[in-house]
């Protein structure tokens, strides 16, 4: 057996007429961990989903354990050992563990279901990763972080060689992250390969032994990690340029109050007051479940809260979107996929959804005004596409944020919510998120960014406000002085 | 970084439009043609000025209803109650005339009914999120009962005042005046699906409810609208067959609620919403009159006729998901 268990030689994926993948040539050592970085669009998806079998090649060849690999499905790659490890899980919730585990490897005697065998090399493995997780405990009761761990132990137990792991630590604290982490050492120590996906650049020097750069469908390089110095010569090498744009503290005006909100309380959030400036970036900052997009939810009129919430001097409630979107409110939900876009529909069906006004000749829908709204905001914002027509699912993580970002926009809003307005954007696509954001408050709009991303809030805002446990624990401003360290106790619950 | 502009930005442009609904819509045309000349090798009757009016006229009251069930099926939703709600108008139309109010004032009230029936299909389905196929069912039976106890579970005929069968039996030169209800349907949908605000939001609800509830768009008052408009629809189409045949049958339309969807489904309609035109709906609803047309002078009964259908319903929805697939824009 050869060194390598993947050799990849001049592949390339054709979506019509588009090359996704261009003549993509590395190989993957056994026992390593590879990782695979690259902006949104870079092609590394396409990638993934030819090793997995979702996808099939249009030309070059794989070979993996030293054969040539042309996987008819998903389920063929799997068998011949390669396991998966999705963003979203694979997992049914409302099964116990065991069943799950079980399930797709479950033996059979004249199709029927033996017993579940707990002595079987699947209970074993999951033992030994995680001997915390119960058997028959239901799978919806784990933590994201522990419903990995049982798909990871699944894949074992099909005497998987490769683990492809895709963003998995996008919903997991730094602890789980942690444990994740040892897990992919001990694999690696069973020679066990992983390949790695994130957008997160201190996981990958933290854990990655080589690493392979795709830009625009092409390879850029494939370097052992030691041989890159610093974050920045991998973001060089992922974007072929620089952007830095650090904050610049702005002078928005304080007399202007343009949200004063007073004991805003809920199930979730523990009197919660502050006031948003005219023409500032205010951030609220904390860890997953620390009442960031509760905040978002009861200011734009989706969830009911006590205590007051004046916008603009006006005590009336909002209690529905669309009485806070004329009111000037407009949010950029959390979820863009499922909360912001309708994914199946074209750009410009999407972006006047929040006021059709700007559509409209009298009463009636006036077509040519559809696309020039369309094409005005794909101009101003900058988004990739085909034209205005195009689907919104073929557009890359990035340039689908700019759409809802336009859609909000659309509404006329003095005061736009952002949550996590970067989450699963590439690099260079947030820099420019970032420039819009800052130049909509330059002209006088209030912004608020709900952030897990400390490097974002620093980058972005004016004002840090600190949660915990829906708690809001201080505002703090945002300048050279700023503690990081402080800040990270806080949000931890430290002090 | 940007598009392109200038020519290639056009031509990209016009592939692209007939790409998503206009390459379904050809495709859908191109097997009615086929249909049309395989028809006429078969049966040569089938091209005779007689048999045609014959065909529209079965599918008058399919393109009535479905343009607005089109409508219905763009939010993500079903509408299972109009056949039920065309009887129960059908027959309210004839108890009323028989009572001695006059003919307009009954068909007004009976296609009121049926707007009832809408408006608490949409009310029950967009403020409680049911799944409607439940609660068009029960509708359905609701309405249905209705007509059955109407008509004594029979056929009204006798009593009726002499002007009760004017709405589906006069002409409008030489064309019948069904098919004239039909043309005006489906001009005011394609209009509504194109020109207004609630087409538009329409298709965003189906597309992604929760998407549309956090961009303003309510969807209360869309989905209820426009099972209002379905209801309406279903029983105008019940009042007219009445009126046509003078006598109220409780049992008219049967397999309506299919007939409508197989319709649109057929014509591209996406089942799960976001999708499909009234345009497309009108090459299915072809497709479907000229089967049945064709199988009825092969002398197939209903009850194959009933297999064939939903045969072609399977094939309708495996073969929209394909297209889906296939077209990537």
């Amino acid at each position: 057996m050869s060194d390598n268990i993947f050799e990849i030689r001049e592949l390339t994926k054709q979506f019509s007429g588009v090359k996704a993948l261009d003549d993509v040539s590395f190989d993957i050592k056994r026992g390593t961990c590879h990782c695979i970085v690259g902006e949104n669009g870079a092609g590394k998806s396409t990638l993934i989903k030819i090793l997995t079998g979702a996808y099939s090649k249009t030309s070059g060849t794989v070979t993996y354990n030293d054969k040539v690999f042309n996987p008819s499905n998903t389920r063929d790659a799997m068998q011949s050992g390669i396991g998966c490890l999705f963003q979203e899980l694979n997992v049914v919730s409302q099964l116990r563990v065991e069943e799950n585990i079980c399930l797709g490897i479950e033996e059979k005697r004249f199709g029927i279901l033996k017993r579940i065998d707990r002595n079987s090399k699947v209970f074993k493995i999951l033992k030994r990763i995680d001997s915390s997780i119960d058997p028959k405990g239901l799978i919806e009761d784990l933590s994201v972080a522990k419903q990995q761990v049982v798909e990871i132990a699944k894949s074992l137990a099909m005497d998987s060689d490769v683990i492809i792991m895709d963003e998995p630590t996008a919903a997991l604290s730094c602890e789980e992250a942690d444990h994740l982490f040892e897990i992919i050492a001990e694999l690696k120590s069973q020679q066990v390969t992983v390949i790695y996906i994130s957008h997160r650049l201190d996981e990958i020097f933290r854990i990655a032994d080589f690493i392979t750069v795709l830009r625009d469908g092409k390879m850029v390089a494939t370097k052992p990690r030691k041989e890159l110095n610093s974050r920045s010569e991998l973001i060089q090498l992922m974007l072929g340029k620089i952007i830095v744009e650090d904050y610049v503290p702005s002078n928005f005006d304080r007399t202007k109050v343009v949200i004063s909100a007073k004991n805003v309380s809920n199930r979730k959030l523990k009197n919660i007051s502050f006031d948003l400036y005219k023409g500032e970036i205010l951030s609220f900052y904390g860890l997953i479940g620390s009442g960031k997009t509760e905040i978002a939810r009861v200011l734009f009129g989706l969830d009911d809260s006590n205590g007051s919430i004046e916008v603009s001097g006006n005590k009336k409630k909002i209690n529905n979107p669309a009485a806070a979107i004329r009111t000037g409110i407009t949010l950029v939900p959390e979820e863009r996929r499922t909360l912001g876009l309708c994914t199946e529909l074209s750009i410009s069906a999407n972006i006047p959804m929040m006021n059709y006004s700007p559509i409209l000749s009298g009463r009636l829908v006036n077509d040519s005004k559809v696309g020039k709204l369309a094409r005005g905001f794909i101009e101003k914002l900058r988004i990739m596409c085909r034209n205005e027509n195009q689907s919104i699912t073929f557009l890359s993580g990035g340039n689908q944020q700019k759409v809802v970002i336009a859609k909000c926009l659309n509404s006329n809003p003095n005061i736009l919510l952002l949550d996590e307005p970067t989450r699963g954007v590439d690099v260079g696509a947030k820099q420019e998120i970032f420039a819009i954001i800052r130049e909509l408050a330059r002209q006088g709009n209030s912004v608020v960014v709900f952030s897990s991303e400390l490097h974002e809030v620093l980058n972005l805002c004016d004002r840090i406000g600190l949660l915990y446990d829906g708690e809001l624990k201080e505002i703090m401003e945002n300048n050279d002085s700023v503690d990081q360290e402080r800040i990270m106790q806080i949000v931890t619950g430290g002090c | 970084m940007m598009t392109p502009s200038g020519p290639t930005t056009v031509k990209h442009l016009n592939r692209l439009k007939l790409g998503a609904d206009g390459m379904q819509n050809l495709t859908i045309f191109g097997l009615l043609v086929v249909l049309i000349i395989v028809a006429s090798i078969i049966e040569p009757k089938f091209l005779g000025m007689q048999n045609i009016s014959n065909v529209l006229m079965q599918i008058s009251s399919i393109v009535i209803v479905s343009s607005v069930i089109t409508m219905v099926l763009n939010t993500g939703n079903l509408d299972l109650s109009v056949g039920g709600v065309g009887a129960m108008a059908g027959v309210l139309y004839a108890v009323f005339a028989r009572a001695g109010l006059s003919v307009p004032l009954s068909a007004t009230l009976a296609i009121l009914s049926g707007g009832i029936i809408g408006l608490s299909n949409g009310l029950i389905i967009s403020s409680f999120r049911i799944p409607s196929f439940i609660v068009t069912i029960a509708t359905m039976y609701i309405a249905r009962g209705i007509a059955f106890i109407g008509a004594e579970g029979s056929v009204i005929t006798s009593g009726l005042p002499g002007d009760f069968s004017n709405l589906g039996e006069e002409f409008l030169g030489p064309v019948p005046i069904p098919l004239i209800y039909a043309l005006g349907f489906i001009l005011l949908f394609i209009f509504m699906q194109n020109k207004t605000v609630l087409g538009k939001m329409a298709y965003a609800i189906g597309a992604n409810i929760k998407t549309s509830d956090y961009s303003g768009i309510s969807v209360r008052k869309v989905v209820t609208s426009i099972y209002t408009l379905a209801g309406l629809a279903a029983a105008f189409a019940g009042v007219v067959v009445s009126a046509r045949f003078n006598q109220a049958d409780c049992r008219i339309l049967p397999g309506f609620e299919i007939d409508v969807v197989i319709a649109s489904v057929l014509g591209g309609t996406n089942i799960n919403g976001g999708r499909g035109t009234v345009v497309g709906m009108l090459i299915g609803a072809l497709i479907l009159g000229i089967l049945t047309n064709v199988l009825n002078m092969m002398g197939l009964i209903l009850y194959y006729q009933y297999v064939v259908k939903g045969v072609l319903l399977v094939i309708a929805i495996v073969y929209n998901n394909a297209m889906r697939k296939a077209i990537r824009i």
